[in-house]
């Protein structure tokens, strides 16, 4: 007789098969029907060409050059070189006279997002450590202090301050190949409050500790879903470091939110958000500084980098967490997910405070 | 099978993308739907995935299994729009109807044996009820749950496991009955 743990390979037991038909069945119904192969070709094929699988744009911008000027004898030995070459001299000479007022490059704000993009996936450093601060609306400064590691390990944490100093809430953020944290400390009760999500949670219920800060995917919403339109601004230094400067500017008639009823309109204009300006870090990619203003100009808020090191060796413990032994962890209850098969299993959180 | 697509894809080859769209789209969408259970955002997700697929494509070393590497990117996907949308910026209130979960009440008509299977999954824990529909509904192997779940392989087992049991024990407690609902129905 054979004695099984958990440790076998007893899951492997086949289901009947009526129930296993009816289990996919069930789930078919539950989740909905597939989309048509068809349909999902057709959404991912229009951004394809704007974003070609290249390793770095940058370089596919020089080899296109490098590619036209490699063709350019067999343009001029063409029997139409002369047409050709009276319209490439006037496009010189507007060249020549545009380069006067900007200075030319060969990236486009959209290539230039678009490696941000890919590099938010597959970063080109191994790990960094920053130091920034963020102005926002509902703080009046924010200390922000975050590690990452390539293969998925990041830590963040950020002291909310008010407009006198004293430390508002403190909230932290650890992820790694296993769980992720996320934990607010309010000093006004001396309280922890611990999330976990994980395997244990489904990722759509993590909204007990908000977190106004803005990443790269947050600020480039609305350019992926074609609600902006991204300019590139031209060259700089920040912090020491060469920039690539992007506007994001609102595409109104797309995607404008309409005013919510009732909403004074002059606290709706002052709260629409308007162009978005971004800094991006030229050999990483890494966003150093950005600015959002409101429709009417106003700056609403502000995010800088204090300092930066790439590639620096952080040990494995910063992505790990060991909650506070008198603190609260929640283990949310699982909702009833909408279409969803999964029904709520309510557990109660557990205060450790007792 | 998968290595001379990718190949192609890797030098611009659109259409061979495409096949490799065809033939993972399924496992990518169901992917999101189980981890997001929402229609509208696991769509997102999975075409946002597909775009990063695309544009890592080159630094994706060939020769090693490409299902595993692209559902990474959906989890990451997944995650992203899950803690993009906890964020107070994001204007939930003026998601319209259509964009909606679908309710269970407005879902395809369930049929009795649906709703008893239903109330037999919704007694096994969450993260059972997850690594079910992980295997049967988005078909993953073992480790790729292993992998989007972030649990380990030996947590995943035992949990499959468990919850396949009690599925098993309903099922069985259930048929005695059916067979009687049928010689009834005969009957009559």
């Amino acid at each position: 007789m054979t004695n099984r743990t958990n440790q076998d390979f007893s899951h492997t037991d086949p289901l009947s098969p009526q129930l296993e038909q009816r289990l996919r069945g069930h789930f078919q119904q539950s989740y909905g029907p597939d989309s048509q192969q068809d349909a999902v070709w057709a959404r991912i094929a229009p951004q394809l060409d704007a974003q070609p699988s290249s390793a770095s744009p940058r370089w596919s911008g020089v080899s296109g050059w490098v590619s036209r000027l490699r063709n350019w004898p067999s343009t001029l030995a063409s029997p139409r070189s002369i047409p050709r070459l009276s319209g490439l001299t006037v496009l010189l000479l507007l060249g020549l006279a545009l380069g006067v007022w900007a200075y030319p490059t060969p990236l486009s704000a959209q290539q230039i997002l678009a490696q941000a993009q890919a590099v938010h996936a597959t970063p080109v450093v191994t790990s960094y450590h920053l130091q920034a601060t963020q102005h926002d609306p509902k703080a009046a400064s924010i200390q922000i202090e975050e590690w990452a590691m390539r293969g998925g390990y990041q830590r963040e944490e950020r002291t909310f301050y008010n407009a006198q100093g004293a430390i508002i809430v403190t909230q932290g953020t650890v992820r790694n190949l296993s769980q992720s944290w996320e934990w607010e400390y309010d000093p006004a009760t001396r309280q922890t409050q611990v999330v976990r999500i994980g395997s244990d949670q489904p990722l759509m219920d993590s909204k007990e500790v908000q977190n106004p800060i803005v990443s790269l995917e947050d600020l480039l919403d609305g350019y992926s879903r074609k609600c902006q339109t991204a300019q590139y601004q031209g060259e700089g230094t920040f912090i020491g470091r060469t920039t690539y400067q992007i506007e994001l500017v609102p595409n109104e008639q797309q995607c404008s939110p309409a005013a919510k009823p009732g909403l004074d309109p002059e606290r709706s204009r002052t709260e629409q958000p308007g162009r978005r300006l971004l800094w991006l870090d030229q050999q990483t990619l890494v966003l150093l500084k950005w600015e959002q203003y409101s429709s009417d100009g106003t700056l609403q808020a502000s995010y800088e980098v204090t300092s930066v090191e790439y590639d620096v060796a952080i040990p494995e413990s910063t992505f790990t967490y060991e909650p506070p032994a008198d603190a609260t962890i929640i283990t949310k209850p699982v909702e009833p997910a909408q279409g969803s098969p999964r029904e709520a299993n309510p557990a109660e959180p557990q205060d450790r405070t007792k | 099978m998968d290595d001379d697509l990718i190949l192609h894809a890797q030098a611009g080859d659109q259409a061979a993308f495409r096949v490799l769209v065809e033939r993972y789209s399924t496992t990518v969408e169901r992917t999101a739907r189980v981890l997001l259970a929402d229609r509208m955002a696991a769509e997102e997700a999975a075409q946002d995935a597909w775009l990063d697929a695309w544009r890592n494509l080159r630094r994706f070393e060939r020769g090693r299994p490409f299902r595993p590497w692209l559902l990474k990117l959906v989890i990451n996907r997944c995650r992203m729009l899950a803690r993009r949308r906890s964020l107070p910026s994001i204007p939930l209130d003026q998601i319209s109807a259509d964009q909606l979960p679908i309710s269970a009440a407005g879902s395809t008509a369930t049929t009795a044996l649906d709703a008893d299977l239903g109330a037999a999954l919704a007694t096994l824990t969450a993260e059972q009820q997850r690594v079910v529909a992980l295997r049967f509904f988005a078909e993953l192997e073992l480790a790729e749950i292993a992998l989007v779940t972030g649990a380990r392989l030996g947590t995943v087992k035992s949990r499959l496991h468990r919850a396949l049991v009690a599925l098993r024990a309903w099922f069985e407690s259930e048929q005695p009955m059916l067979q009687m609902a049928t010689r009834q129905e005969n009957i009559l």
